[in-house]
């Protein structure tokens, strides 16, 4: 782990964790504020939390399809709230990260509206995997999409508070 | 990100494999729905298919095929080898055919399922 991996890993709250298929996905990590100034480098600073949390053993590779699902179309859903997405054979199990902005993060969102809020998800590429994968992610869409919920996670002191937050 | 150039062949295919996944995400009906409905919009698309013909013409013609054929037949030509297991057909490979040696262009497949191996 290099001196960025280390630094990161001080600052965050969580563990290896996802479950493996039904129900909703906890989140294993939470970064409550980000020092990126892009969602280039915000994707690059989450990844590397989770390299150092334990949980993605190929950053490279998964940097890689964030990306390019974001070359796809941004996958800012506007309202402050933004949720990359992929699946790859390097993922092997889901897994759900939140991180936060406070600054905000231009992301080419709908609404020209920075993002502050941040759910990345990844999974596996296996067909089971599939259909869990869709369902978190529309999951997570009606989370953002309430102001409550987006009120809540903005002022969320730890990850306790998120998990809670997202399983309704 | 790493440069084309630097990849090894093996690299080379996961993420060609990668791509081809998120370029079917992003033409399947189901996927395109709920991405609209969560208020993402698909804009890249030719882009995407532009990076993947780019990265195939970078594959030797012969590597190519072999993934082209397996993909077609198995949907996923490259599977993980983790505990000395072929993932694709989970049958345990004999020790030296496990993979294929990292950082070299050298690939290697199940002599079960016939898919390339790669060491995550």
């Amino acid at each position: 782990m290099g001196c960025y991996g280390r630094r990161v890993a001080s600052r965050v709250q969580g563990t290896v964790s996802g479950k493996p298929s039904g129900g909703p996905l906890v989140p294993a990590l939470f970064l409550p504020d980000l020092d990126a100034l892009s969602h280039k480098e915000a994707l690059r600073e989450i990844v590397a939390a989770a390299r150092a949390a334990g949980a993605v053993e190929a950053p490279e590779e998964a940097l890689r399809i964030l990306l390019d699902r974001e070359i796809l179309g941004t996958t800012a859903v506007g309202k402050g709230v933004a949720i990359p997405h992929g699946r790859s054979m390097v993922v092997p199990r889901p897994y759900l990260a939140f991180a936060r902005s406070l600054r905000g993060v231009p992301w080419q969102a709908p609404d020209d509206e920075d993002v502050h809020l941040i759910f990345l998800l990844l999974a596996p590429d296996t067909p089971p995997w599939r259909g869990p994968y869709l369902e978190h992610l529309a999951r997570l869409a009606a989370v953002g999409a309430l102001i409550g919920n987006r009120k809540r996670l903005l002022s969320a002191p730890d990850l306790a508070t998120v998990r809670a937050i997202l399983a309704g | 990100m790493t440069p084309l150039a630097t990849l090894t062949a093996s690299q080379k295919l996961l993420y060609l494999q990668d791509l081809d996944l998120l370029l079917r995400d992003a033409l399947e009906d189901g996927t395109r729905t709920l991405w609209r409905e969560a208020g993402m919009q698909v804009s890249g698309l030719e882009q995407l298919q532009r990076m993947r013909a780019e990265l195939a013409s970078s594959i030797g013609p012969k590597l190519l095929e072999l993934y082209e054929r397996i993909h077609r037949r198995h949907g996923r030509a490259l599977v993980p080898v983790r505990d000395g297991t072929c993932l694709g057909c989970f049958v345990k490979l004999p020790t030296g055919a496990r993979s294929s040696p990292p950082g070299t262009d050298a690939v290697s497949t199940c002599a079960s399922c016939g898919r390339i191996l790669y060491r995550v």
